[in-house]
């Protein structure tokens, strides 16, 4: 497994905890769907994994080797990316500018041209509007920044928080169908995804959160017939 | 004519000392959200370090600046590595309050080295002016506002051009998302704090010419310095620039054609105005509040 | 205490007393020694005198200077055989420049402490409440400080400033000196600035209605500049403009310094130049504008080291060896204070407070400051030194009894390039 989580203890400064034992695995080229109520604790697990908040008891793991008290720099260079929740590319730097910040860690200038060149590629929009301020565009245009931005490191986990939150359709299915290309290509993709039904249709596998643990897992499609899924968050009636 | 062209160009010239002095405490409130109430006693700190070095070496104060800044940088850097990284999450008015014990403490100090007396750093220029045709230019203003003009200018490169730059901004801009870049927020918070510290350097050693000082005017200065970001939009570097011209001249104007009684008031009506129609100040954007880790 | 009045502020001035009460038991009275019982009892008992001064806290320059006049006077006395007989005591508190605090020191002195008689603290700003305590208690209260107009007019009757004029007296030699020009010298235009401060504007506006009184036109003025101005360079252009041949400013220190600095810059030269207070600082003045730039800058002054006054040399000679420096002005006004109470005592014969202010109304009481004597508010009758600074030193012109030196700068020379 390339990436693995055990009885995951997390929470915020001295508050109490909000995870309560998650166990959630994601491997290598896998798109893993992470579904749940609000508040249940999908972005903290997040934010557990990239490093933002420490966990308390329990172990992370990234091919083996245990992550679970590495600070967000140490975890970036191991190669896992976080894109938040809500609007957080800098709106007052260019898109272009946005792009290259994500590569902030690399220090070897033809690497940065490298990798800017082969985010590019991906996502055209960073040519398109490269000298627009970032915080200018639309919130789908901004949520690809933002994926562009986390891919100048080529990750081999990459996080995602809702990244088709509030978009149009078409702008979300060409989100999931990047997603899919970079799973293509190797990357871990664990994301955290509002419409259920979206989600786990194209995810391999996906997990239900609840309360801080996971309530139900298993393939994405098949968790998609799970009648309590679809009762709670399909918002289909269980007989029908 | 004449008159008005003369209280304009000297307002400008006392705008350009004010931008300075402002930038630092904009630079940090914007990267760090940290009110640092401290800053008018770091400038009096340098004041009483450029006067030590003018009485032992009678070097120009202008050059001092140039010493001042590292200096300071280091007071700075070891400040908040010792204090204001205690504060760092908390709520603000947790830095303000940490701040103004310091501002206290600092003049408290230069009050037991230096006593409550007032001191002047007086190099052969500073009663003198420049003239140009009919118009006249205080040289010593002149000085600090070219100086002014330099450290705004390396300060704007510093944050264009340079890596801690771009971290700097980008914290300023997003925190969390900085973070998630692999910026070391601790690091650039330090760095932020003692840049500001430098540039209180380079202005407490203007400001030693420009007036005389004491252990106690800080208040003054922090007070004015305040009004200044606020009216520019808090956090804004080229807004305290704008602020701190805006300011100036208006009080110049003001003591010429008003009244001397509203040339110090107006700062604070002009402050009042502005944020009427602007809340967010001149150049303040209202960035959306992030979910934050 | 016993008149508890409502609102807040008297609960915070209630606890600031029980503070003090409280920091005083431990040595806030810096003199009182706690063994008078022990002594011999044959031995008569000190009269116990009372005084609140600004030690710490932005008055701490005077405060301190006030504390070593007055305790010049206690040695001088008590090496005499003390007042009246009994040796004299005092009872120090320090209000640390806060009003509040120099209310409850008073208030603790007389109630508490039960001191015979009380002197009177510095600054116009700690001595208007310190008086209204003394006057409710029936105490004589001899302030060294604290001209401002206000102070007398509240009808008190057991009030006296020891210094030689109230505020807006403070000016009048100079007055009187330009009056003295033959008319072909005389100024004939003035311009007036003074900071927004009780002390000083009272001084400016005096000046200017002599001077208008004499002629001398007003072409500028009186404009009033708030205390926390910084940039002169307005001003100075202003006045530049109106180019009067008198500048008459009302500083109180920087201010001084900012107004002189930015008048070198503009390039305006009066052919007169009298300023308050600033002036009157003999290092810092001359480091803030330059030793050249003082030439010819008037100012007045409460005391003289040089003056011929009887007991000056004496008291000079005791502070010098208790201190070994020379007394600051404030030091002298406290020890004139001082003074004016020691007569007042031994005229009357005792420490009859009504009958002490009563003498006071009604005589001239010789101190170093020279002769003083009061009106029926307590306004002293007499006038300031005129100072100037000739040569990088300060010389007294006028009155020419005490004058220093007979030759007055005048027309004021060009600001040093
Ligand atoms: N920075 C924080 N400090 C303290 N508590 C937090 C913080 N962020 C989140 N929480 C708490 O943690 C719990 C889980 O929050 P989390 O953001 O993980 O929920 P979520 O499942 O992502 O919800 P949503 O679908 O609304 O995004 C909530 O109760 C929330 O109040
Ligand atoms: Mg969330």
């Amino acid at each position: 497994m390339l990436l693995e989580l055990e009885r995951v203890v997390a929470g915020y400064g001295r508050g109490g905890n909000i995870l309560n034992g998650v166990d959630l695995v994601v491997d290598k080229g896998e798109l893993v769907c992470l579904i749940g109520p609000n508040g249940a604790g999908k972005s903290t697990v997040l934010r557990a994994v990239s490093g933002l908040i420490p966990t308390r008891t329990g172990s992370i793991r990234l091919e083996g080797r245990e992550i679970g008290s590495l600070s967000p720099q140490a975890l970036l260079r191991l190669g896992i990316s976080h894109v938040a929740q809500g609007r957080t590319v800098f709106p007052g730097m260019t898109v272009r500018e946005n792009v290259l910040m994500g590569g902030y860690t690399i220090r070897d200038p033809k690497l940065l041209r490298q990798r800017l060149a082969f985010v590019e590629e991906l996502f055209p929009i960073v040519v398109e509007r490269a000298h627009d301020l970032a915080g200018n565009l639309s919130g789908g245009q901004q949520q690809l920044v933002e994926m562009a931005r986390a891919l100048m490191l080529a990750p081999k986990v990459l996080l995602l928080d809702e990244p088709s939150l509030g978009l149009e359709p078409r702008l979300s299915d060409l989100v999931f169908q990047k997603v899919r290309e970079l799973c293509q290509a190797g990357v871990a993709v664990l994301m955290v995804e509002q419409n259920a039904r979206r989600g786990l249709m194209h995810a391999h596998r996906g997990y239900v959160l609840e309360l801080g643990r996971v309530r139900l897992e298993g393939p994405g499609p098949s968790l998609l017939d799970n009648p309590e899924v679809k009762r709670l968050y399909l918002g289909e009636s269980g007989g029908s | 004519m004449h008159l008005f062209l003369q209280t304009v160009m000297l307002g400008v010239l006392i705008g350009g000392v004010y931008a300075l002095l402002a930038s630092g405490l904009t630079l940090i409130f914007g990267v760090m959200g940290i009110i640092n109430v401290a800053q008018g006693a770091l400038l009096i700190l340098s004041c009483y370090f450029a006067w030590l070095v003018w009485q032992t070496t009678g070097l120009d104060p202008m050059w001092i600046s140039i010493l001042a800044a590292p200096l300071m940088f280091a007071v700075g850097w070891v400040l908040y590595r010792l204090l204001i990284v205690r504060v760092r999450g908390a709520h603000a008015t947790m830095s303000v309050l940490l701040t103004f014990a310091l501002a206290i403490t600092l003049e408290g100090i230069l009050g037991v080295i230096w006593t409550g007396n007032f001191r002047s750093v007086t190099p052969s220029y500073f009663s003198q002016s420049l003239r140009i045709g009919d118009f006249f230019f205080p040289t010593a203003q002149v000085y600090g506002s070219i100086t002014a003009v330099a450290v705004l200018l390396v300060l704007y490169l510093i944050l264009s051009r340079t890596r801690e730059g771009r971290a700097i901004r980008a914290t300023a801009q997003n925190r969390l998302a900085a973070q998630l870049v692999g910026v070391d927020a601790d690091r650039v918070a330090a760095f932020t704090f003692a840049l500001g510290a430098a540039t209180a350097g380079v202005g407490g050693a203007i400001l030693s010419v420009l007036y005389p000082f004491a252990p106690g005017s800080h208040y003054l200065w922090i007070s004015r310095l305040l009004g200044i970001i606020v009216l520019g939009g808090m956090g804004s570097l080229p807004g305290a620039a704008l602020g701190a011209v805006i300011l100036g001249v208006a009080e110049t104007l003001t003591s010429t054609y008003i009244s001397l009684k509203w040339a110090t008031v107006v700062f604070y009506v002009v402050i009042f105005v502005v944020l009427l129609v602007r809340p967010q100040g001149l150049m303040g954007t209202r960035l959306r509040e992030d979910v934050q880790a | 205490m016993r008149k508890l009045r409502a609102g807040t502020w008297v609960a915070l001035l209630g606890l600031s007393l029980i503070l003090t009460a409280c920091g005083g038991g431990g040595g806030g009275s810096s003199e009182s020694g706690s063994g008078s019982g022990a002594t011999s009892e044959t031995a008569k008992a000190p009269i116990k005198i009372g005084i609140s001064l600004p030690l710490t806290g932005p008055f701490t320059d005077p405060g301190v200077a006030a504390k070593q006049g007055y305790e010049t006077w206690e040695t001088i006395i008590n090496q005499k055989g003390g007042l009246l007989g009994r040796p004299v005591q005092l009872v120090i508190l320090d209000d640390a420049s806060n009003e509040n605090t120099v209310v409850a020191d008073y208030n603790k002195l007389i109630t508490q402490d039960k001191v015979d008689l009380v002197l009177g603290t510095f600054s116009s700003k700690l001595n208007y409440p310190a008086s209204a305590v003394a006057e409710k208690n029936g105490y004589l209260y001899i302030e060294p400080a604290g001209g401002a107009p206000q102070i007398f007019e509240r009808g008190f009757t057991h009030l006296f400033f020891a210094q030689q004029a109230t505020a807006p007296h403070q000016a009048d030699l100079f007055a009187k000196w330009i009056g003295s020009l033959p008319e072909d010298q005389r100024p004939k235009t003035a311009a007036y600035v003074t900071q927004d401060d009780p002390f000083t504007k009272p001084v400016i506006e005096g000046v200017k209605q002599q001077l208008e009184a004499l002629g001398v036109k007003t072409v500028y003025g009186l404009e009033v500049y708030p205390p926390d101005t910084t940039n002169f360079t307005t001003i100075a252009n202003a006045l530049k403009a109106a180019d009067a041949d008198v500048l008459v400013h009302g500083a109180v220190f920087e201010d001084g310094v900012g107004l002189v600095r930015a008048v070198q810059q503009v390039g305006y030269n009066p052919k007169a130049f009298f300023q308050t207070s600033a002036p009157s600082h003999p290092e810092q003045y001359p480091q803030g504008i330059g030793a050249a730039a003082t030439e010819g800058i008037f100012f007045a002054m409460s005391y003289s080291p040089a003056a011929k006054y009887p007991g000056n040399d004496e008291f000079l000679q005791v502070f010098r060896s208790k201190f070994g420096q020379d007394p600051a002005e404030d030091a002298a006004d406290a020890f004139a204070a001082a003074q004016v109470l020691q007569a007042a005592a031994e005229a009357v014969g005792s420490l009859d407070q009504d009958k002490m202010a009563d003498w006071l109304h009604h005589n001239t009481v010789q101190t170093i400051l020279g002769p003083l004597s009061w009106d029926e508010a307590g306004r002293p009758q007499q006038a300031f030194l005129l100072a100037q600074w000739q040569g990088g030193a300060i010389q007294i012109v006028l009155p020419q009894d005490v004058a220093t030196t007979d030759h007055i700068v005048y027309p004021k020379p060009a600001w040093p390039k």
